[in-house]
């Protein structure tokens, strides 16, 4: 193994559009992903945390440029050629995606396609790489996979179809898995079971996982730390278990009191008001316009993350306030 | 090797099979109708007795008789031997004609569509141009300008014809290439040769091989026109074009000479344009799925 595979986040920033019209739609992302570790970013559409994710391959729509640092097992990714970066996609740091349908070639059987991230990556011939690619089908929880590797991906059911996107990004053992909304497109029993399967991997294997959803539930759930991120920024960062205990901004809060409980009924309390327009920044604290703690101080400059403890850090300048009110 | 042992060749074989097994008889019958005729060319001088370029004067312009199904020319050449071997001549253009097209433009309209920007401008542009004049006019100016015969023919259908393929296909490409299956080949690290050819080729081409078939008919067509100015195939060459014009002078007096080719190009081009109904027909089916 090489340094250490650590993925080091370092005020990353990401622009798009030329000249005039170029806007900053990241505004200093930094996290980090100790090897073997998993990290969750959350927030609403729109807030960046995919931009991010798609950031650390460099893989952003046209039009997009990246600043700052992603150090991963030492080197920074951001600095890298074209040629270079295209070793770490796919064989160190794997991908999954949203919809899982759209992510495979409807043209290509399921087998092929694995094999082939096999084969390119492993360096091996055709037949070795099928058989392998059969064995990453089972390891994922494909029934019959020696027979099903011969089928297209419309022949499959949503779970399957992502339990198969999720074979080809670890057919190359990447040490690394970015999960951009795994399990947005599947209905909830599945959605468990993916993630389940996500975390059994990821133990199974030493890998880490960057996984980045609109659902605090689904982070919660397989991340050890969490960032939360508003407006293109990172709002919150800490471990799970204290960061939902006792939410240490308000946005944080906001979301975890909008979340539905089974049984619950009359009682969401959604976050009034819709996140800002990139181009319309507030010049100070980006949440305070739908802020209820929101004071001159907020709007007057941007605030930075403070530390709250040792692990925990929250852009937000009321923090002692917020922790008054969850012990209170 | 139990696991995956199903071989690429066996299954391109399994694919032609159902090209004939699937329903639709418009394809099945386009499909048997060319297979037919490519038959028929193929084993002319086993259907008919006589050398469709000797001459054999004492009997010429007999009207079609058992001796002579579609009668005899002028020359007393044998009709319905130079229609047959000029399916030969007619298929290879239609082939030809198309092929080298159908790789150039593909290819080009792969590259336009999936890098865009500035690459996409100039072809685009160039498109445009070429476009601009019609097709049987700058083919026969190109023509003109390489001397007649069939190899300038195919250059000058290659240099004209390829815009159609390019534009169906870079069209095909910029829809397919926002599918997040494109961004996963790329997450893959794969190489953009590969993700053109590999992933998007398969899933762009079928709509090319629709088109294809009428463009074999209007290669044809096109061929037989040429021939008939007297710019393709030359005379004594057994070409159907080269045939009607043959036939002009004696349209009043001896039908056959035009009717059968002209006939001939009829059949063949209805076939093809079956296939090509056919087979656009396989791919909605497979779209709507």
């Amino acid at each position: 193994m090489h340094a250490r595979d650590d993925l080091v986040v370092d005020n990353l920033r990401v622009w798009f559009g030329h000249g005039a019209r170029r806007r900053e739609v990241i505004h200093g992302v930094s996290f980090e992903l100790p090897a073997g570790s998993s990290f969750g970013l959350i927030g609403e559409s729109g807030s960046g945390k995919s931009l991010t994710c798609r950031s650390i391959l460099r893989l952003l729509p046209p039009g997009g440029s990246i600043g700052g640092h992603i150090r991963y097992g030492g080197v920074d990714l951001a600095g890298l050629g074209e040629g270079a970066m295209r070793a770490y996609r796919g064989s160190r740091i794997g991908m999954i995606f949203q919809d899982p349908l759209t992510a495979l070639n409807p043209v290509m059987r399921v087998g092929d396609a694995i094999a082939q991230v096999i084969a390119e990556h492993g360096r091996i011939g055709t037949r070795p790489a099928r058989s392998a690619a059969v064995e990453m089908m089972e390891r994922v929880g494909i029934l019959d996979a020696a027979r099903r590797a011969h089928d297209y991906p419309h022949q499959f059911s949503g779970g399957m179809r992502q339990r198969i996107v999720i074979a080809m990004a670890l057919a190359a053992q990447p040490t690394l898995l970015l999960a951009d909304e795994p399990t947005t497109a599947l209905d909830v029993i599945i959605q468990a079971e993916i993630l389940r399967l996500i975390d059994r991997l990821r133990r199974d294997r030493g890998m880490s996982l960057l996984l980045v959803s609109h659902d605090l539930g689904v982070v919660a759930s397989v991340c050890e730390q969490i960032g939360v991120m508003y407006a293109g920024e990172l709002v919150e960062i800490g471990p799970t278990q204290q960061l939902l205990a006792s939410p240490r901004h308000p946005y944080t809060r906001g979301l975890l009191e909008s979340l539905p409980e089974a049984g619950d009924q009359g009682r969401l309390r959604p976050i009034p008001g819709a996140p800002p327009d990139p181009a319309a920044r507030p010049s100070g604290c980006a949440f305070a316009p739908r802020c209820r703690l929101a004071t001159e101080e907020c709007r007057r400059q941007p605030i930075p993350l403070i530390g709250v403890d040792e692990h925990r850090a929250s852009r937000c300048i009321h923090v002692q306030q917020l922790a008054e009110a969850v012990h209170g | 090797m139990a696991v995956l042992s199903v071989t690429r060749s066996r299954r391109v074989g399994r694919g032609i099979t159902r090209l004939f097994t699937l329903p639709g008889w418009e394809r099945r019958v386009g499909l048997a109708g060319v297979l037919v005729v490519a038959l028929l060319a193929t084993a002319a001088p086993l259907l008919t007795a006589y050398d469709p370029t000797v001459l054999d004067l004492p009997h010429a312009l007999q009207p079609p008789s058992l001796a002579h199904p579609f009668g005899t020319d002028p020359f007393g050449r044998d009709i319905f031997s130079r229609v047959l071997y000029g399916a030969r001549i007619d298929l290879q253009i239609g082939l030809i004609g198309v092929a080298i097209p159908l790789v150039c433009g593909t290819a080009i309209g792969l590259v336009s569509g999936f890098y865009g920007g500035w690459i996409d401008g100039i072809i685009g542009r160039i498109i445009d141009v070429v476009v601009a004049f019609p097709f049987l006019v700058l083919v026969i100016a190109i023509v003109a300008m390489l001397g007649p015969g069939l190899v300038s023919f195919y250059i000058a259908v290659s240099l004209v014809s390829w815009v159609a393929y390019a534009r169906i296909i870079r069209g095909e490409v910029l829809s397919a290439r926002g599918r997040e299956y494109v961004l996963a080949a790329r997450m893959l690290g794969y190489s953009d040769a590969r993700i053109m050819f590999r992933h998007l080729l398969p899933n762009v081409v079928p709509a090319v091989f629709v088109f294809a078939m009428s463009d074999i008919v209007l290669d044809i067509l096109t061929g037989a026109s040429l021939g008939f100015f007297g710019l393709g195939v030359q005379s004594p060459t057994p070409e159907w074009g080269v045939m009607i014009a043959e036939g002009r002078d004696f349209i009043t007096t001896a039908w056959w000479m035009v009717a059968f080719p002209g006939l001939a190009i009829i059949v063949v081009g209805l076939f093809f344009s079956l296939v090509g109904d056919g087979l656009a027909d396989v791919i909605r089916r497979i779209d709507a799925r």
